[in-house]
């Protein structure tokens, strides 16, 4: 048996070894570096989940360090998207801010074992030490497929350890053999075609002289300059030297002249490989007659081009309903709750300033906000169950023959869809599409999906619009699913635009795997969903509690004449002379300055909105003394002009959440894209488009509504 | 009227926009942790030990 090198094996007691975890997208990767490092990271039954190197702590039996990288899957090295080099170049060591692995832990999908292994045959080339987890063994049982991993043991000469990561299984053997200091290289090997052979072997020597890659690192990089047509993209960050360019550029002329098609050749002989390894190692024991599987019988429904739109919109209604109806009875309580704390600090502190603060800046301002926590628990209950069932990935399915119409595939949806819950992740995932055009339109029309901080905003104006006791839940559902309508459709339209004018491409054929359907981990949904809850509580009780502190500030100071009504004190405070200032552009959309106040303080985070209007109405309100504080969506529908008209008429808020709709106004967003497309000038781009066409719509919607007599 | 009430006010806003620009101040200089460190963006302390 060989043992590892001391130059390459790194398990010395002065540095915990560095493990990289790899394998085909969906094989359970997360779910595994959960268990291992005890994290919590993101997991769900469709590929692309992971888009980035996640970075974590576990530890071994005797209590040591063993730090575990996990990474994006891949189906090859062959990287053909941006999430997909991440692996590719941390495990060929071309990441400056990682260390390359010392180890690597190869997780494969047991029910689907020869497609995997393709990966796995990769990287055992790279003559690294690799421990192989047969994962989701579980499932293949049921199936009745038998794998020997004695057997596979033996042949592949590396540890081979069976695990259902989901229930545990397997988790303290693979720490057993994590823990293990002569981890063995890989005593397989398979036979380059001889028509390739002495290409590989010319490539490597210049890939090791010309571009100083250690010589195990050159014949894979070899045999993936020679598997992708596109070097540039193998390449990577790394430029090819000439010398090694020549040589490649020499070899594809006389195999083209000899019509020889070298890539197919390699992927053939590896798959032949494989497939002879697979044949010794996996039988069959199951006896049922072959046919459709409980996942084929249920995606004839689902991904059926009429049933599975209605299943589709059915799923979108049944989370509305329950996001209007179940989120009710929380909802009080958190209003008694808050209530009930305001009239205790009242009673506290004699009114003043700080008085004020306290009530109508700090408390105001965050229960707008916190009031819409059973909602959001809700929104995310519904979206870690569609993620974990599979269902996330035939959404993808039907949409693609819509998605194909605007020029994208059914893989951009995903992060579309990704995007309802935030467009930061949203955005991120687009890292799994190949095309840069595609995966740029793709970010650049996320942030018109309806995330969960519009929702805080949408149900205030909703309920400031249709007052509980005079409207069925229906129509409520029905303005939500507008908007959620609008926003996608929207984002659609523009896909459509860009890829017909600035990011002009050929639309792209979509390969996706579609996972089978699982039952929801109860556990990882809650778990999930009670972490968004956290995020989302935090914000409140941070950034939110901090600005509706600084906003009631700025709608206080400075102080006017005490004689003064408070509408004129608020006029004439830092805030309403900001609102002022911004009234002229929004007056043509029936804004008046204190709405303009709320969308200025929206650019730090959507919701802020209805902390913005908390704190302002509260203001308002202060000078009433004795009268009770009426609750934000009361305050909005009694809010009036100086004309003694309503501010919130039925066309105005729904202006407003059209704003919303289609507005850039995140801050962290506006980063992120800067992040992904690596410049300032898509951003601020998408910064400028958003919000322009948001601004026009809304002139039309006002403009015609005003004209019709709303 | 409470005339501590004012100068205690005004602290207490004064300490909130410090500390809010001090975490936009802390966010700018790490553009890693656009989400708020929700990405799974790793620790300083293990970017560090990776990169030994």
């Amino acid at each position: 048996m060989n043992t590892v090198p001391k130059h390459i094996s790194a398990a010395t007691p002065s540095r915990s070894p560095v493990y990289a975890l790899v394998g085909n997208p969906n094989c359970g990767k997360s779910t595994l570096f959960n268990a291992l490092t005890g994290l919590k990271q993101k997991v769900g039954n469709y590929p692309g989940v992971t888009v980035e190197r996640k970075i974590g702590t576990a530890y071994t039996q005797h209590g040591h360090p063993l730090t575990i990288i996990d990474l994006p899957g891949t189906y090859s090295l062959a990287a053909r998207s941006p999430d997909e080099a991440v692996t590719r170049d941390v495990l060929l060591g071309r990441r400056a801010d990682t260390a390359m692995p010392d180890r690597i832990v190869c997780v494969v999908d047991a029910t689907n074992l020869e497609r995997n292994l393709y990966l796995v045959h990769q990287i055992l080339d790279l003559g690294r030490p690799v421990i192989l987890v047969l994962n989701m063994m579980d499932v293949a049982e049921e199936l009745g497929l038998r794998i020997h991993t004695s057997r596979l043991e033996h042949i592949l000469g590396i540890p081979v350890i069976s695990c259902a990561a989901s229930s545990g299984r397997g988790v303290i053997e693979l720490k057993l053999a994590l823990s293990r200091l002569d981890l063995p290289l890989s005593r397989h090997a398979w036979d380059v075609p001889v028509a390739i052979a002495a290409a590989v072997s010319e490539l490597q020597a210049s890939l090791q002289d010309s571009d100083n890659k250690p010589p195990l690192i050159a014949r894979a990089e070899a045999l993936l300059l020679l598997t992708d047509s596109d070097r540039v993209r193998v390449a990577g960050s790394t430029p090819l030297s000439n010398r090694t360019h020549d040589i490649l550029a020499q070899w594809e002329k006389r195999w083209s002249a000899e019509s020889t098609d070298w890539a197919a050749e390699l992927v053939n002989a590896r798959y032949d490989s494989i497939g002879r390894l697979t044949a010794e190692i996996v039988s069959t024991e199951s006896t049922s007659p072959i046919g459709p599987s409980t996942s084929d019988r249920i995606d004839s429904w689902v991904t059926h081009p009429v049933w599975g739109w209605l299943i589709f919109g059915v799923i979108m209604g049944a989370m509305f309903l329950s996001i209007f109806t179940l989120a009710g009875i929380p909802m009080g309580w958190i209003e008694n709750l808050v209530g009930a704390l305001s009239g205790r600090v009242s009673g506290l502190i004699a009114p003043g300033d700080f008085h004020d603060l306290v009530i109508d800046g700090a408390i105001a301002g965050v229960e707008g906000v916190i009031i819409f926590l059973p909602q959001i628990m809700i929104l995310f209950l519904f979206i870690g169950l569609l993620e974990s069932t599979g269902y996330m990935a035939r959404a993808a399915f039907i949409m693609d023959r819509l998605m194909s119409k605007v020029g994208l595939n059914g893989r951009s949806f995903i992060p579309l869809l990704g995007s309802y819950a935030c467009a930061i992740p949203g955005i991120m995932a687009a890292r799994t599409i190949e095309q840069p055009k595609d995966r740029l339109v793709t970010i650049l029309v996320a942030p018109f999906m309806s995330c969960s901080a519009r929702l805080p905003v949408y149900l205030l104006l909703i309920a400031a619009l249709v007052p509980n006791e005079q409207v069925p839940v229906g129509l409520k559902i029905g303005i939500m699913l507008l908007m959620y309508a609008l926003g996608t459709f929207g984002a659609f339209g523009f896909a459509w635009f860009f890829k017909k004018t600035l990011l002009r491409s050929s639309p792209p054929l979509m390969i996706m795997e579609l996972p089978p359907y699982r039952l929801p981990r109860i556990r990882d949904v809650l778990q999930q969903m009670i972490e968004r809850a956290g995020i989302f509580v935090k914000r409140a009780g941070t950034i939110i509690l901090g600005l509706s502190i600084v906003l009631w500030f700025l709608a206080t100071y400075p102080k006017s004449s005490a004689d003064l009504p408070q509408q004129e004190q608020l006029a004439h405070s830092f805030a309403g002379q900001a609102g002022h200032a911004l009234e002229p552009v929004i007056a043509p959309l029936g804004f008046d300055w204190r709405i303009g106040i709320g969308l200025i303080n929206s650019f730090a985070a959507r919701e802020v909105f209805n902390s913005a209007m908390g704190v302002i109405f509260a203001v308002e309100d202060t000078g009433d003394e004795g009268t009770t504080r009426l609750h934000l969506r009361d305050a909005l529908r009694a809010a009036e002009r100086p004309d003694g008209t309503k501010l919130f008429t039925p066309l105005i808020c729904l202006n407003l959440m059209v704003f919303y709709v289609f507005a850039m106004q995140c801050i962290s967003t506006i980063a992120v894209v800067k992040r992904e497309t690596n410049s300032w000038k898509w951003p601020l781009f998408q910064l400028g488009y958003m919000t322009g066409f948001a601004w026009t719509l809304c002139l039309i919607v006002y403009q015609v509504g005003h004209a019709l007599g709303y | 009227m409470n005339n501590w009430q004012t100068p205690l006010a005004l602290l207490v806003v004064a300490m909130t926009l410090g500390l809010l620009l001090r975490s936009a101040w802390k966010k700018r200089r790490k553009p890693g942790s656009g989400c708020g460190g929700d990405c799974g963006c790793p620790s300083t302390e293990i970017k560090a030990r990776l990169k030994k």
